[in-house]
This record gives C-alpha cells, sequence and structure tokens, in this order.
C-alpha cells in the first residue's frame, strides 16, 4: 500500500515547518535550518522550493505575505498537527529505543 | 577562433544527471553554455574551468511561458542565495551553474526532486510521447486504408514500404521512450527508499543518435529510390518546407516569450500559424504535384470515328492484342495506367483499346495487370487479394478455379463466372506472375500461354 503523503516527514521537510511556526520568508529557511542544526541539515533552494509548493497544495502552509520576489509562510493548523504528530512519533521511537537500551540520558 | 558552438543535443527531459556531467565535462573543454532554444543547445567558449552545474525543475512552468515568470525568479533567488547562477531553461527543467566548490546542492531532499521530475515529465514529457503515438497510429490505420484499397498497387510503391517502416519505427522507439521512464520512475522510487539517489539514465543518447541515423538512412534511401528528377525535387521541397514550418512555429513561440507574451495567447497564437503553414505547405504540395503530372501528360493522336473522338497512345505495353491473334489494327490506342516497382513487387496495369473507322466494325481490346511478385510469402496475398476483389459487391461475379492441361507455363488459371456463365476475365498464376486479364473475346489456353510468354518477357 503506498504511503500517504507527508505521513512521515524528512529532515528537510521536518525543518522547513519548524521553521515555519513564525511567519517566515522563503528566501530565509534554508540559512535558519543550517543555524537551527548547526550545519548538519542543508536544504537546498530547488528542495525549498518544491517543497513550499507541496505544503502550500496540500494547506499546511499559507501565504501570508508578498513584497516583490520575497513571499512569506506560516503554517497552518494541518500544518501544525502534521509536525506534532511527526513529533510524538520521533518521541515513540526515542523512548522506544530507550526501553530497550536502558539509555535515558545519554539520547 | 570559433567562439560559439550550437549543438543538437539528445537528453531525455528526466535525465538531470547526464545534462549536469555532459555541461561539466564541457565547461572543462572550455564551452559554457547559455541558451537552449528549438533544442540546440548554444555554448560560447570560455577559458576551461571547474564548474558544477545542477538540474532542477519547476512543474507549473511551460515551454510557453514567458521567459520571466513569478516562479523562475523565485526559484532563481533562492538558487542566487545558495550561490547558484541560472544559465538556462528547457521546458520544466532549470539549469544552474556554480564555481563555488561548497554551495550547498540544489536538490537535497532525493524524494522531493522525484516528485518535482514526476509532475513536470506529466505535463510535457508524457503528454507529447503519448500524443506523438496517437499521430503514429492515425498515420498507421491511413496506411491500412490505402493497403486495403488495393494491396498490391500499395505494395509496389516504396514510399509505402517507408512509410510503414518509418511508421513502426517511430512506434517503436516512443513506446520505449515511454517504457524506458516508467521503468526509471519505479527504480528511483525503489533506490530512494533505500536511502539512494534517482536511478541513471544509461544508454539513452548512443540510442538517440542511433535512431535518427535510421531515419535519416531510410530518408536518403527513399530520396535515391526516386526514378524522377521532378519527383526527387518535389520530396526535397515538401522536407524543406516541413523543416521551415517548424523552425517558423518554434520562432514565433519563442519571440513571444521573450516579449513576455502570456502562456494561453502564445499557445494559441502558435497553434494558429502552425494550422496556417501546415494548410500552405499541402496546398503548395498539391499544386506543384497536379503541375507535374499535367506537365507530365503522354501526348496523344486524335480519332475521329463517325461523331466520336478517340485520344491515340502509343505507350509500350508488355502484350498487344496483335501477338495473341492475328489481326492488324491501324488505329489502337496503347496505355500504361500505373507501373510501379518496390522492392517487393512490380505492378503495371496497361490496356488496349482498338478502334475501327466503320462504326459496324469491332476490333479487339483488353484491359489487363501484370504483376510480379518478387517476395514468395507475398504471392498467396496478392493473389487473395485479385481473386476477392470483388466480394463486396453482391450481385458481381466469382472467380472459379479452371482444370487446364498440363502446361509448362500456367500454373492455375481463374475465371470469371456471372451466374453459371463464364466471362471473358482471368487471373492467370504463373511462376511469380499473377496476371489479371479482361478481354474482347475468348483466348484459348494458346494464347493465355503466349500471353504470359509475352508478358513475362517484358515485365
Amino acid at each position: 500500500m503506498p504511503r500517504e503523503k507527508f505521513h512521515t516527514l524528512t529532515e528537510p521537510m521536518f525543518y522547513i515547518l519548524l521553521c515555519l511556526r513564525k511567519e517566515c520568508c522563503g528566501m530565509d529557511i534554508m540559512g535558519q535550518v543550517e543555524k537551527l542544526t548547526s550545519g548538519r541539515v542543508k536544504v537546498g533552494p530547488g528542495t525549498l522550493y518544491n517543497l513550499l509548493e507541496q505544503f502550500l497544495s496540500a494547506g499546511m502552509i499559507e501565504e501570508t505575505k508578498v513584497e516583490g520576489r520575497r513571499r512569506s509562510y506560516i503554517l497552518t493548523h494541518k500544518g501544525n498537527s502534521m509536525l506534532e504528530d511527526e513529533f510524538k512519533r520521533l518521541k515513540t521511537l526515542v523512548s522506544d529505543y530507550q526501553m530497550l537500551t536502558g539509555e535515558e540520558e545519554s539520547v | 577562433m570559433r567562439m560559439i558552438k550550437h549543438r543538437r543535443e539528445e537528453f531525455l527531459l528526466f535525465d538531470y544527471a547526464g545534462v549536469e556531467k555532459h555541461l561539466v565535462k564541457m565547461a572543462a573543454k572550455g564551452w559554457r553554455l547559455v541558451d537552449i532554444e528549438f533544442g540546440t543547445w548554444t555554448y560560447e567558449r570560455m577559458e576551461p574551468a571547474k564548474i558544477r552545474y545542477s538540474v532542477t525543475y519547476i512543474p507549473t512552468v511551460s515551454a510557453f511561458d514567458p521567459a520571466k515568470t513569478a516562479e523562475k525568479d523565485r526559484m532563481d533567488e533562492y538558487c542566487k542565495i545558495a550561490g547558484w547562477e541560472k544559465v538556462a531553461d528547457w521546458n520544466q527543467m532549470q539549469i544552474y551553474c556554480s564555481e563555488d566548490p561548497e554551495a550547498v546542492d540544489i536538490e537535497t531532499d532525493e524524494s522531493v526532486r522525484l516528485e518535482a521530475i514526476r509532475k513536470s515529465m506529466r505535463k510535457t514529457f508524457l503528454v507529447s510521447n503519448i500524443l506523438l503515438l496517437c499521430v503514429f497510429a492515425i498515420q498507421g490505420c491511413n496506411q491500412r486504408l490505402s493497403y486495403r484499397v488495393n494491396p498490391v498497387s500499395y505494395l509496389s510503391q516504396n514510399s509505402n514500404l517507408i512509410a510503414i517502416g518509418l511508421i513502426v519505427f517511430g512506434i517503436t522507439v516512443t513506446l520505449i521512450n515511454l517504457l524506458y521512464y516508467l521503468y526509471w520512475i519505479n527504480k528511483s522510487k525503489r533506490l530512494i527508499a533505500e536511502g539512494g539517489r534517482c536511478a541513471e539514465v544509461r544508454f539513452y543518447r548512443p540510442f538517440a543518435y542511433g535512431s535518427l541515423a535510421i531515419v535519416l538512412g531510410i530518408l536518403v534511401i527513399y530520396i535515391f529510390s526516386f526514378t524522377s528528377g521532378d519527383t526527387t525535387l518535389l520530396f526535397l521541397g515538401a522536407l524543406a518546407g516541413l523543416f521551415l514550418i517548424i523552425y517558423l512555429v518554434r520562432k514565433t513561440s519563442v519571440i513571444m516569450r521573450r516579449k513576455g507574451v502570456d502562456q494561453l495567447l502564445n499557445k494559441i497564437v502558435t497553434f494558429i500559424v502552425d494550422i496556417v503553414l501546415a494548410i500552405v505547405l499541402v496546398s503548395v504540395i498539391a499544386w506543384a504535384g497536379t503541375k507535374m503530372v499535367l506537365d507530365d501528360e503522354k501526348e496523344y493522336e486524335i480519332f475521329i470515328s463517325g461523331d466520336q473522338e478517340w485520344h491515340i497512345y502509343q505507350d509500350e505495353i508488355p502484350v498487344k492484342v496483335e501477338d495473341l491473334i492475328d489481326v492488324d489494327y491501324e488505329h489502337a490506342s496503347y496505355v500504361t495506367r500505373t507501373e510501379n516497382e518496390s522492392i517487393l513487387l512490380k505492378f503495371g496495369q496497361y490496356m488496349q483499346q482498338s478502334y475501327a473507322t466503320d462504326e459496324n466494325t469491332y476490333y479487339m481490346s483488353m484491359d489487363y495487370d501484370v504483376v510480379e511478385v518478387k517476395a514468395d510469402f507475398l504471392y498467396d496475398m496478392c493473389l487473395e487479394g485479385y481473386l476477392k476483389r470483388y466480394d463486396k459487391y453482391d450481385d458481381w461475379g466469382r472467380y472459379d478455379e479452371i482444370d487446364i492441361y498440363e502446361s509448362a507455363v500456367i500454373d492455375r488459371l481463374y475465371q470469371m463466372q456471372y451466374d453459371g456463365e463464364y466471362g471473358n476475365e482471368w487471373i492467370i498464376c504463373s511462376d511469380d506472375l499473377i496476371i489479371w486479364l479482361y478481354a474482347d473475346w475468348e483466348l484459348t489456353e494458346e494464347e493465355m500461354e503466349d500471353f504470359v510468354l509475352a508478358a513475362s518477357k517484358k515485365v
């Protein structure tokens, strides 16, 4: 059975949505993600562009303002709940790992 | 020293990796891509350099969009921030370059890249290939209709055989393209699910150049198969006209793109220009073809018998009435109606009309086809075409096989029968010949043998 779109988020998806919890211009997202992850996760411009388009058409984000080439977006209720779902999923993974390995603080 | 180079590059629209590698190689050789137009890639000379190229896709843009659109501007801006400069675009494909080895890759999520490619291909690659398949299918149906009207006449013309060859080849190549795309998509999905990248496109460029060479080869053979210089000129003119139309239609679209004309208006104007130019080309070809036929009209004498006027032609025909019976007609018209030869068979339609000066005297005439089947496997099919030629008429007669005495010349003989009565219409099979004959008198078997011998010598 095909996996539902955005049921699980890739790292670039996760961090872009995370950045858009507050209104943010598309151009600034690449820098924000890099800063947030200390350079571990990098979002390329093509990936950013196409993900923003996909999030928009899925109703996960909405455009807030357009100033020349600068477009700003913010997470919608749907986007927010998907981000929360992903967070819960990740937390479950972590908790399962901790339960089986007994490692709590080190993770 | 040449500073600009134009090349026709054969890439599948989804082969981003192939394009990237190719452009890196070209830059290393000192050629930087500056533009893509009409499928022609333009390179400018520069100092050989190590330049990175990266390709991405904007599924929502079209080849008919203005050169600058909000979507392209936005993508260009994002890429610029990441250190990439726009080089050119080809439909939804956007090409960027960077001299910074540290610049972040344009695509950092393979599943997103694949999704963008899939959406882009649905809009361009799939639509154009499916349309092409439909065009080939329609052409195939047209050819089948022509074949069914008269299979022998159809197969005796190399132009028809070449048309079939090109249609079959076109369908095969288009299907390979479509199937290869489906294979590539599925393989890429699997690789990405395993944590890898989109699949590489392999062997397409040699396949594309090979296909192009085959089409050119077929066209060259076709051109050399013409026996008349006028026909060669007409064909070359039509081909040049076709290329001119393609150029003008594309140029129209590109000029409108550059002037920032809206996508819908660009599509409408391009479509109208295409239709108008196609009508002009077809009209010019039809006019030139008709003129050629009229200019080529055979000379004839006029013979008047009573109040009737007859045209007397003196074509060389394989068999005359005089070859079969002991007569000497002063006024007879010998006409070659058709004479075609292909690699499969040779087909001629001939007739002799004999006219007496005295209206009450009747001279013998005849009408016949001679088919020389070069490809053995076609013999029965051609014969069947003749035997069934009147099947569509309910009240017409049918051909019956006639017993013949041991003939060294005739293998099989059929005669037309109308309601139990035989008419003077035969189909004679002899070796690789099929002869359909209608005569004003009932030929004896000896006359038929003479006919076959005369026809086989001259065909």
